[in-house]
């Protein structure tokens, strides 16, 4: 579906975000009618956005079957609570906000260990690393990514593909906002250090 | 702050990131939780509306004159605002079961003498509707869905009413059965 651009002005920080904003035009209709038990438009819904829940859920669980069971359990939560969305925030935005607090409840219903950077001291002095115009490629930035520890990952991916800023990953991951600010810097250092060894390496 | 390449990278490209597609089967579990939804007609529930009004005009008269007041309220309402059929119907209804529902409730409260666990739990019961019919009239001030919305305030009486009348129907055999016992004492 080409969306039609409402507002020239997009907000490049979050690119996602403002496509989001545009979505919720389009789908107003597919909402009220989702609310209503319409069938149809709730599988409407979901197709539009399963996708994108999905990959959330797989950056945030550990495995396929894992993030499946959060998709559906999320999915199934918003279809119960549509009638409470107000339109005050996108779809998106309150979807996505579902989908990440199932996602924290159940690794903190396993007591799942989140692990962060631990070296900030060591951070602390290094210049960081200087980016590399050449060589990125989306493969890259993913397998980088996976050497990072899970909590400091998270961060990187929640401020980075999804777009909340720290103050609101300080309140999903109940940590202080410095905390993650400067997780965030030292995971973004670590992927490129880890971009450039890809590339020598290469 | 000079914009970080890195970070511009990804958000150019924020879509290749998301490299994983929803199986087909997922829905079908989705669909599975959610609630089965009831669709009657909007003529046939009219019908049925006004069967009920028809079936009990005499208990109907007798709601008009307990709940006068309340009654009073409602057509005020009616009167106020220039009303859809639907809307008026809704409010005879709603005067209709909240009628029934007060009487019903003097009979249990009567029958329950002492009996505190009853108004309890009739107090409790109840108060949880409230926060739930309390959604369904800012839903209806949204003008959304507004027949589904009026089907469930409906619902909202009728189950309150139920609820009132099973537990007079306990309270009334239990009544029953301890005169028989008595009486098979003597």
């Amino acid at each position: 579906m080409q969306p039609c651009y409402k507002s020239a002005v997009i907000d490049h920080r979050k690119p996602f975000e403002a496509l989001e904003t545009v979505d919720l035009d389009i789908h107003e209709d597919i909402i009220r009618r989702s609310i209503a038990g319409d069938r149809k438009a709730q599988y409407r819904l979901y197709q539009l956005y399963a996708k994108a829940m999905l990959n959330i859920c797989m950056r945030m669980m550990s495995g396929r079957e894992d993030a499946e069971d959060m998709l559906q359990e999320s999915f199934a939560e918003a279809f119960r609570r549509l009638h409470t969305f107000r339109f005050e925030s996108t779809f998106g935005a309150w979807l996505k906000r579902i989908v990440v607090n199932r996602c924290i409840n159940e690794l903190r219903r396993r007591k799942a260990d989140l692990r962060y950077f631990e070296d900030m001291h060591l951070f602390e002095g290094r210049k960081e690393e200087e980016d590399t115009e050449t060589g990125l490629s989306v493969e890259k930035v993913k397998s980088a990514m996976k050497e990072l520890p899970n909590g400091s990952r998270m961060i990187f991916s929640l401020y980075l593909l999804e777009g909340y800023d720290h103050i609101e990953i300080a309140e999903i991951l109940n940590i202080s906002v410095s905390n993650s600010k400067s997780q965030y810097m030292r995971a973004r250092q670590r992927v490129k250090e880890l971009l450039t060894q890809m590339n020598y390496e290469n | 702050m000079k914009t970080d390449q890195l970070e511009e990278f990804v958000r150019n490209h924020r879509r290749e990131f998301d490299e994983f597609d929803p199986t087909p089967e997922l829905w079908d579990n989705i669909e599975q939780q959610l609630p089965v939804r009831k669709i009657i007609p909007w003529k046939t529930y009219l019908g049925r509306a006004a069967a009920i009004l028809i079936i009990f005009a005499s208990g109907y008269v007798f709601s008009l004159y307990v709940t006068g007041r309340q009654h009073e309220k409602s057509t005020a309402e009616v009167a106020n605002t220039t009303m859809s059929p639907e809307m008026s119907t809704f409010f005879e209804a709603r005067a209709y079961y909240s009628g029934m529902i007060s009487n019903r409730k003097d009979e249990v409260l009567r029958l329950a003498g002492n009996n505190n666990d009853i108004k309890k739990i009739i107090e409790e019961e109840f108060a949880l509707m409230d926060e739930d019919y309390k959604q369904l009239e800012k839903d209806l001030a949204d003008q959304v869905a507004a027949d589904e919305v009026i089907e469930a305030m409906i619902q909202h009486h009728r189950i309150k009413l139920e609820l009132l009348e099973d537990i007079l129907h306990q309270l009334q055999t239990s009544a029953s059965a301890e005169e028989k016992e008595v009486h098979y004492v003597l």
